[in-house]
Order: structure tokens, then C-alpha cells, then sequence
């Protein structure tokens, strides 16, 4: 019966597959007679529209695998061996490209711009991990991510940085999210997608700055493990919402919990949780508590306050404000023929008035743009901080599902479950 | 195999792996370097050669030479372009088996950890961490503040927006051309010039009020100059962006006031001669007597001149053919209503005819030193006259005049008080009148184009001030100039200069507080007003030193001394500045930061206007004579 399930899933993937290889391209590229090849202009080059639907099936094909060897079959080494097939597929196959990490731009764009079409890839690559994220909890980061895949694999000796470093580097993916969404939205840039650090790597053709940045962070990961999913990742924050309250998580124990503390510096990225003991709240605890909520309301006000005081220079990202500011400060560029933007707007007919009323229109954009990152940055600083007022007693050894990423390291430290060691727990009972 | 010898076995793979990647990194990343120097599009050996090819366009040897370096250079480029690709599959290769390595070494490593005991009451680590988060965030929150402080918005500033003089010129002119009758285009340089110098004879027998058809013209005309001055090329607008700014102004071929479109002191005709004799005739196209003295400088709109001439008792505007210099008609203006019979006081050089006319291209304006303001239509015709009243003026009004956007702005600082007018030039009624807290002056007001809002700039002592033409608002004054003041302003990329003798030579950055950006007073003209473009600034001095400043920061670039003095403003066109001194003299230099005499032709008599251009001609009025010289 079993192998029958199996024989039938086989047959329908590869009937799925060889309907897929009868696509041909609707514009073939012209013959020529020498053996010249034609460069590709774009890269990674456009999708056919069935190979795009090929890799969202693939990516719900490992988020479901990963869930089952996260939370049911328990396996580090089936995790591990997934990331690498991710790493390959999705990483060096695909040029890493589509992203559920970029295509937090793409949501933004589309909600804020109603000349850009969202594709329905972008908007599943988005949504899938989220919602595998609020049922099984970080999966998407555990093996199916490309980015948390390469770093995955070169972790060496992961070092434990202190808590309170580690909660303070975790305010920047915030920030991140912020700014990505905010210049998505208006528009000037995909933030996410030009500092990508590995995707040179998976190119294997960058700028040197970024092929560096990329060597650096994979460096960086062999001792201190992660970094950039831990202090940098923007979608890692809407997965550790998503994944605060899944129903199903990843745990380190697969029944009860037996204190042996094995596992209690297995995480590379310091993603346990340690039993506490602590005493009942008293007043001071209560008092610091409800001062951190009443405060946050002022936080929003303060944080949108400085953000849209901040319109000026976040701004100047833009290409438009900053051609526009360029030519103001140094109208002798527009002699300079060597400056290909100056030119470029020479040439283009647009008036030096049109140019400085569309930058302004811009800046007034990100005037409003910034009263909300700060709103929001305000409010999540402000909850951030709030949450460790609260204190909570635990009496196990659980993976903080808002930051596990799922990687099941921790799960090969749990004796419990273990052939012997239920045998040896049984002599000594 | 034990477990010791396979940990020793993966850790010298890991050793060697990682060594042969950190020397292939390291030789990929000096290829890199070397890719980025030996681009082949900015290879400066093919670049000189194919610049060398350009003036030798036939000489094989050289292509050939250009293809095979061509070649090379390419080849090297894709070589080492392979190379790094090359060394990057072996980097993967290595870093693959050193991450393998690693990984198996640690997993026959791999001790079990003593547990230890632990801290279970974790109230300080949060503690802590709220702290560190609490800094955090003021910190975040504080640099970001302090940066937006710190920021400034420059669309916001009209003052900075200098670049925008070329779109709203342009505009306007438009508007000046579309309203001149009879003109096909801006430039009345068009072949129907002999039809245009028909309809001027046939105007002066129409023409009410007197005028003469006036003999003893004494022309000194070339056929081939008179055939090419009918049919004069346009200025191509898109020519002489890297020489300066004047395109942007874009009046055609117009040449409509005192020191050019806008006050200026640019032009942007070309092929302006460098050579001529005016006691030979050596390029001497023709020359004309000038009935009437004055100091006042030619003004061209098409074919027609414009000038005016008067003395104590009568005045008159003068429209003449610029191609032949035969009177097209005169205009007497002696029949104004006055509110007094006073002679006015003028010194000899001044005159009663200093100011300069000014046209639209619809009408001719004038004002003298009786304070009389006329206007008529391009035909002669009189349109309105009215009376200022007499300038308290002890050496006799000279200021000229400028319109705008159908505004007549006229100067009017006397001794007993300053002020600035604007008539309707269509009817001569008085738009706005701006009171001025300013002594005299005989400086001539300029309109510059500031962040896409057109202002009329005035200069006097103490201040320099700009209106605003359309109402006469005052939008922005700073104190910084003394004495008599003769020179106008200058103004480019955003900077106001005024100048005057015994005083200073300031850069003034306007806006609604202005400030001095730079000053100096160690070359200051008396008459002659400054002239800048593209960063440099030109000054001729009464007592004959001409002096290159750099607008920037008020550096001399280089200075030339001559016999006589300066009084004629300095005028900037075809890439050359032309000074005219006192004795008749031009000396032309190149418009460049190191000194290049190009020419010193001489007139044969004395000048002290400001010459006037057209496309291949410049227009000089001496003493007794108006001058068309061209080749």
C-alpha cells in the first residue's frame, strides 16, 4: 500500500516534470552560421512561466519536507542534505533568484505602485514561508533558503555572543525591513536585492566590494554562525512573528525534557531557551512593565517624528533627488560629457523645473514614508524592550521558536529517544 | 583506520584546502584589480591613436596599427576575465573540500560537553539586556536626528536652483517672438532680408512725425559680405554648451539690450572676426556718421539697429540696417510733456544719450537724461512718451533699460532718491514703482534667472538688491558696495558679482539672506561691468588692466595691461572676450584660465560702448561713427 502511494507520487512528479520539458521558447534566439554565441544581456535570464511554477512547487515540496524532518522525523542529517540540494537549486541553479527575501519588495511594490504587476511566483515565494512559519515555525530558514543554506554549511565553531549583544544586533533586521520596504515603495530601489552578499557567489560574477562583503560574511559564519539571518535578515523578522506562535515547532526533546543540559550550547545561533526559575513578579516588575506598554505610544510618535525629519538623506537614495541635488550643487556637470547621468538627462528633453519637481514630489513621499518606518521602528523597539520586561518561567530546555531557525542541531544533542538511552533510563527506574 | 589518524587526515585536507583557496582568492583578486585597469574602452594608447586617426582619417598604417592594439587589448581583457572565472570554479572547489574537511574533522572531534551548572535565575541577563536595548535604540533614534539636522534640503531653495536659467529663459523668449510682427522666426536672419529692407524705405516716406530719409551714409560695402549678411546662418542652439551658459538664454540672433540678452554680457553668436582696421577699412563691412552723440551701445533685433543720439535740446532714436548701414527711419522725441523746463546737467562723459534702448523685437524703448521715456514699434512709430522727471543727476541718468515679459524696468537711483519702475511697455503706464532706500547710481539693472524665478538685479551703494520684475517686490538686498557706482552686476551658476572702483569686487550667493562668498579690491573697474561665465570672471579697469578672476573663490588668473583705459563693458561671445578700450583699441582674448591674446584690431577712433554682436559681426559705435565689422 505504501509503495503504491509511493509509485503513484513518483509517477504524477514526473509526468508534473516531462510536461514541463515539452516548453519551448516562444522567441528562439537567431542561428548563426559561425559558432558565435549570443551573451545573455540578463542574469539570471527571464523564466519561462512553467519553470517559475516549477520552483514554487519545489520550494513547497522542501518547506514540507523540512517540516517533516524538522518536527516529525527528526533528522539533522535530512535537513542538512536538503540545505545542500537548496544551496544547489535554489542558490547556483536559479543565480538566487526569485527570493522570498527580495520578494518583500515585490509585495510593497505592487501594494504601493499600481503600474507594477506582482507575479504570482514573487507573491508565492513571499507567502509560502510564512505560512509554513505559522503552523511548523522556521522552516523556510532551516533548508529552504539559499542564504541560510551557504552559511549553514560553514559553520566551523560557533561562538556564543552575550544575550544582551545578541538582542541588540537583533534590532537591525528591523531597521532593514523598514528601509527595504520603504524604498520599495517609493520606488527608488531594491535594497534587499543589490546588498545581497552571497548572490555574487552564486553567480559567481559581482562587484568586488560585494564578492568581498560575500567572502566576509561566509567567513564571519564559521565562528560566529548565521550572521546574516541573525542581524540581517529583513524577512527573518516577519518569520519570527509568524513563528512565535506556531502550533507545531521544532523541539529539542521529543518527549519530556530530562535536564541533562546537553543541549544547552548545541545552538549555533543561541536559539535555546533555558529553563528559569524565577521569583513571582513583584510591584517594581509590574510597575516597569506597564510603564514599557504606556511608553510606546510616545515611541511611535518619536520614532515617526525622527523618521520623517529623516526624509532628507534617506532620500537622496533615489536617482531622481540625487540628479536633481547633483545639478543644483554643481551645475558645471552639465559640461562634464564624461558624466553618463548628467548626459543622460541632457539628452532626454526633461527640463531642469520638471527634474526638481519630481524629486521634490519624492522627498515629500519620503517625508510620509518616514513618519512611518520610525512609527514602526518605535513600535517594534518599544515592544522589543517590553518583552524583556516580562519573565517567565520555564522549567525545559525549548527552542525560542521566534529565533530557531529550524536547523535541527540541537535535536541530535537530546538523548532523550535515543535506543540506549531509554534502555539505561529504564535500569536506572 | 582510528579515529586520531582520520582526525589528523581531514585536518591536513582542511589545511591544505583552505591554503590553496586563500591563494586563489588572493590571485583573483589581484586579476580583478588588473581587469579594472586594462578596461579596453579607456585604454589611453587606442584612445590617443584613434583621436590621432581623426585628424589622418587616410592613413592606413595607423588603422591597422589601431586594429591590432584593438585586438590585444581585448584579448588581454577576456583572457583575464576567463581566468577569474576560471579561479572561481577552483575557489568553489577548494572552499568545498575545506568546508567538508572541517566538518568531518569536527565530527570525529566532537567531545560531549560537560554540562555544568548553569544560572537559572536569569533577572540580571535581562536586566542588562534591557539596558543595552534602551541605549540602543537612543542611540539609533540620535544619530538618525542628528543626521536629519544636519541635512539640508536643496530642492527647497529657490537660491540654489542655478541650473535652472536655461528652462524658463527659453520660455520667455518664446513669448517675445511670437508676438514680433512680420518676423517668420527668431532670428530675422532669414533671406527675405532684401524684402525687410524694402519695407524699411517705404516706412520712413509712411512714417508721420518728420522723418527724413537721411543721405551720407558712407558705405564701405563687399559684395560677398552684403550677399552673406542677407543670409547670415542661425545659431545652431545646441552649439557652445561647453563654452557657456549664453545658449541657455536663447534670444536666437537677437541682441535686444545694454550688454546683451538680459544684461548679461554674453552672446551667443559665432565666427565674431578677430581682425580689422578701422583706418584701413580692413573688414570694415560698412560705417556709418551717427547724426547725434551718445554713449549708448548698438541694440539688433533682425536687420535693424537701434541706437540714440541727443543733445541739450534734442534727441532721437535711430533705426538703421545692419547690413548696410543705411537709416532704415529716425525717431525725434522732442515733444515729451515736462514737469520742468531744466536743462538737465550731464558731463561730457555722460551725455544725454547714455542709456541704452531696449526692444522686444515689438517695441523700441528709450529714456534720456531728461528722464523722457519713449517707446515705438519696430517701424518708428510712436507708441507713447511720458516723463519721469528730471534725474537729479550730476553726471547724467545712464542707466539702461530692460523689459520683461511686456515690463519696461527702468533704474531710476537720483540724488534724491532711488527707485525702480515698471511700465507696461505697450502703454507706458507705470505696472509698480519700488521705492529704494539707495543712493544714485548709473549702473544698469540685470535679470538672472535664480532657482526658475527670473529677478531683476540692481546695483548701488550700499546695496545690491533683486526685485522681482513682474511686481517690483524686493526679494533680497545685501550691503557691500560704496562711492559712485558705475559697473552693473554680473551674475553665473547661481552667483551674483558687483563690483565698483574704491570699493569691492564681492560674490554674493542671493537669497533670502545672502551672503558674501568671496571679496576682493585689489582690481576694480570704474565703468565697465563684470562679465562671467563658466567660473570665470572678466573686469577692465579705468586705467587699463584687464584681469581674469576665478568666480570661485576670487583668484587672479591672469591680468594684461593696456595703453588705455576701460569704460566699454566687456563682452563675452564665441568662446572670446572682447574689451574695447578708450582709444579704440579691442583686445580679444580667449575666454579660458590662462591668457591667449587673440587679436588687437583698432577701430581708428575712440569708444567707450559696449560693442554688439550678430553671427559673423560686431557692432561698434565710436565717438562720431557706428562700425559693422565682419569678414
Amino acid at each position: 500500500m505504501k509503495n503504491n502511494r509511493i509509485a503513484i507520487i513518483t509517477f504524477f512528479s514526473g509526468l508534473l516534470i516531462s510536461v514541463v520539458s515539452f516548453a519551448q521558447q516562444r522567441f528562439p534566439r537567431p542561428d548563426f552560421e559561425s559558432d558565435y554565441v549570443v551573451p545573455t544581456p540578463l542574469d539570471p535570464e527571464p523564466r519561462l512561466a512553467s519553470m517559475e511554477i516549477l520552483d514554487v512547487v519545489i520550494l513547497l515540496i522542501v518547506l514540507v519536507l523540512t517540516s517533516w524532518l524538522a518536527i516529525k522525523k527528526r533528522s539533522r542529517r535530512g535537513i542538512l542534505y536538503l540545505s545542500i540540494f537548496t544551496l544547489i537549486y535554489f542558490g547556483f541553479y536559479r543565480n538566487g533568484c526569485i527570493c522570498s527575501i527580495g520578494a518583500i519588495q515585490n509585495v510593497t511594490l505592487t501594494l504601493f505602485n499600481p503600474a507594477y504587476a506582482i507575479s504570482i511566483t514573487a507573491l508565492l515565494f513571499f507567502v509560502l514561508p510564512l505560512i509554513f512559519a505559522l503552523f511548523m515555525g522556521r522552516v523556510f530558514c532551516g533548508a529552504a533558503c539559499p542564504l541560510g543554506a551557504i552559511q549553514e554549511l560553514v559553520i566551523f565553531k560557533p561562538i556564543s555572543i552575550p544575550s544582551p549583544l545578541n538582542k541588540v544586533l537583533g534590532l537591525i533586521p528591523y531597521l532593514y525591513l523598514g528601509l527595504s520596504i520603504l524604498y520599495a515603495a517609493t520606488n527608488t530601489d531594491f535594497i534587499i536585492c543589490r546588498y545581497d552578499p552571497f548572490i555574487g557567489i552564486f553567480r559567481m560574477d559581482a562587484s568586488f566590494e560585494m564578492l568581498i562583503l560575500g567572502g566576509s560574511f561566509l567567513l564571519l559564519g564559521m565562528f560566529v554562525a548565521r550572521p546574516y539571518c541573525r542581524f540581517l535578515c529583513p524577512y527573518g523578522v516577519l518569520l519570527n512573528w509568524m513563528s512565535s506562535v506556531s502550533k507545531w515547532h521544532l523541539s529539542i526533546t521529543p518527549s519530556e525534557c530530562v535536564d541533562c543540559k546537553l543541549c544547552a550550547h548545541s545552538c549555533p545561533v543561541d536559539a535555546i531557551n533555558k529553563p528559569v526559575i524565577e521569583p513571582v513578579s513583584n510591584r517594581k516588575d509590574i510597575n516597569k512593565f506597564l510603564i514599557s506598554v504606556l511608553i510606546l505610544p510616545v515611541l511611535v510618535l518619536i520614532g515617526g517624528y525622527i523618521g520623517s525629519k529623516s526624509h532628507i538623506y534617506l532620500s537622496r537614495v533615489n536617482s531622481t533627488v540625487s540628479l536633481a541635488e547633483l545639478l543644483i550643487t554643481q551645475p558645471e556637470l552639465k559640461n562634464d560629457p564624461d558624466h553618463i547621468d548628467v548626459q543622460t538627462f541632457l539628452t532626454s528633453g526633461k527640463t531642469m523645473e520638471t527634474l526638481v519637481e519630481e524629486a521634490a514630489v519624492i522627498r515629500s513621499q519620503f517625508y510620509y514614508g518616514g513618519w512611518i518606518l520610525g512609527g514602526f521602528l518605535g513600535l517594534a523597539f518599544g515592544l522589543i524592550f517590553t518583552r524583556k520586561t516580562i519573565y517567565r518561567n520555564r522549567k525545559d530546555y525549548e527552542p525560542d521558536k521566534g529565533n530557531c531557525v529550524s536547523c535541527g542541531r540541537c535535536m541530535d544533542y537530546c538523548p532523550v529517544g535515543k535506543p540506549d538511552f531509554d534502555e539505561i533510563m529504564k535500569q536506572i527506574k | 583506520m582510528n579515529i586520531q589518524e582520520k582526525q589528523k587526515i581531514t585536518w591536513r585536507i582542511a589545511v591544505i584546502a583552505g591554503i590553496f583557496s586563500a591563494i586563489v582568492s588572493i590571485i583573483m583578486i589581484l586579476n580583478y584589480w588588473q581587469l579594472q585597469r586594462s578596461e579596453p574602452l579607456e585604454n589611453e594608447l587606442l584612445a590617443s591613436l584613434v583621436e590621432q586617426l581623426r585628424k589622418d582619417t587616410g592613413n592606413e598604417q595607423l588603422k591597422e596599427d589601431i586594429r591590432r592594439l584593438d585586438l590585444m587589448v581585448r584579448k588581454a581583457y577576456f583572457t583575464k576575465q576567463w581566468q577569474i572565472r576560471a579561479g572561481a570554479f577552483m575557489l568553489i572547489g577548494g572552499v568545498v573540500i575545506l568546508v567538508i574537511s572541517l566538518r568531518m574533522y569536527q565530527s570525529y572531534s566532537d567531545k560531549l560537553e560537560e554540562p555544568g551548572s548553569e544560572d537559572r535565575h536569569l533577572g540580571k541577563e535581562l536586566i542588562t539586556a534591557q539596558k543595552w536595548i534602551m541605549y540602543s535604540v537612543i542611540t539609533i533614534f540620535g544619530l538618525a536626528l542628528i543626521a536629519a539636522y544636519l541635512s539640508s534640503d536643496k530642492l527647497a531653495d529657490p537660491y540654489n536652483l542655478a541650473g535652472l536659467e536655461d528652462t524658463a529663459a527659453e520660455s520667455e523668449v518664446e513669448e517675445i517672438a511670437i508676438r514680433t510682427p512680420g518676423d517668420t522666426d527668431l532670428s530675422g536672419d532669414t533671406e527675405g532680408a532684401p524684402a525687410e529692407l524694402e519695407t524699411g524705405e517705404e516706412s520712413n516716406e509712411i512714417l508721420s512725425d518728420g522723418e527724413l530719409e537721411k543721405e551720407g551714409v558712407e558705405q564701405i560695402i563687399e559684395e560677398t559680405a552684403a550677399a552673406g549678411a542677407s543670409t547670415e546662418p542661425e545659431t545652431a542652439p545646441e552649439t557652445a554648451i561647453a563654452e557657456s551658459k549664453i545658449e541657455s538664454l536663447n534670444y536666437g540672433n537677437q541682441f535686444p539690450s545694454f550688454r546683451g540678452p538680459y544684461g548679461l554680457g554674453l552672446s551667443n553668436h559665432k565666427n565674431i572676426p578677430v581682425d580689422w582696421d578701422g583706418a584701413s577699412g580692413r573688414n570694415i563691412l560698412w560705417k556709418a556718421e551717427i547724426p547725434l552723440h551718445g554713449y549708448n551701445s548698438p541694440v539688433i533685433w533682425g536687420d535693424r539697429l537701434f541706437l540714440t543720439g541727443a543733445d541739450a535740446t534734442t534727441q532721437f532714436i535711430y533705426c538703421y540696417n545692419r547690413n548696410n548701414g543705411k537709416v532704415i527711419w529716425e525717431h525725434p522725441v522732442n515733444d515729451v510733456a515736462r514737469n520742468t523746463s531744466e536743462v538737465p546737467r550731464v558731463t561730457d562723459d555722460t551725455g544725454y544719450a547714455a542709456p541704452t534702448v531696449v526692444t522686444d523685437g515689438v517695441n523700441v524703448c528709450a529714456i534720456y537724461a531728461t528722464g523722457d521715456v519713449v517707446c515705438v514699434d519696430l517701424e518708428g512709430k510712436r507708441k507713447w512718451a511720458r516723463n519721469l522727471g528730471l534725474p537729479d543727476n550730476h553726471y547724467g541718468h545712464s542707466s539702461s533699460l530692460l523689459i520683461y515679459k511686456g515690463i519696461l524696468l527702468i533704474q531710476f537711483d537720483t540724488n534724491k532718491q532711488g527707485k525702480v519702475l515698471g511700465l507696461d511697455v505697450s502703454t507706458g503706464e507705470t505696472k509698480w514703482e519700488t521705492q529704494r532706500e539707495s543712493k544714485i547710481s548709473w549702473a544698469s539693472p540685470i535679470l538672472a534667472d535664480i532657482g526658475g524665478r527670473t529677478e531683476l538685479i540692481l546695483s548701488t551703494s550700499p546695496q545690491v538688491a533683486a526685485y522681482n520684475p513682474l511686481t517690483g517686490e524686493e526679494l533680497w538686498s545685501i550691503d557691500c558696495l560704496m562711492g559712485e557706482v558705475g559697473p552693473s552686476p554680473g551674475y553665473s551658476d547661481g552667483i551674483v558679482y558687483a563690483t565698483n572702483e574704491y570699493a569691492v569686487l564681492a560674490a554674493i550667493k542671493p537669497g533670502q539672506q545672502p551672503e558674501i562668498l568671496w571679496e576682493t579690491n585689489e582690481y576694480l573697474p570704474e565703468v565697465a561691468s563684470p562679465v562671467v561665465d563658466n567660473g570665470l570672471l572678466f573686469i577692465g579697469t579705468s586705467y587699463g588692466v584687464i584681469v581674469c578672476y576665478d568666480a570661485a573663490n576670487g583668484e587672479i588668473l591672469w591680468e594684461f595691461e593696456c595703453d588705455d583705459g576701460i569704460y566699454a563693458s566687456p563682452m563675452i561671445a564665441d568662446n572670446k572676450v572682447f574689451f574695447l578700450d578708450m582709444g579704440g583699441k579691442m583686445h580679444i582674448f580667449k575666454k579660458d584660465r590662462s591668457m591667449t591674446l587673440l587679436g588687437e584690431p583698432e577701430l581708428g577712433e575712440g569708444s567707450v560702448s559696449t560693442p554688439s554682436f550678430s553671427d559673423g559681426r560686431i557692432y561698434l559705435r565710436g565717438y562720431n561713427f557706428l562700425y559693422c565689422i565682419g569678414i
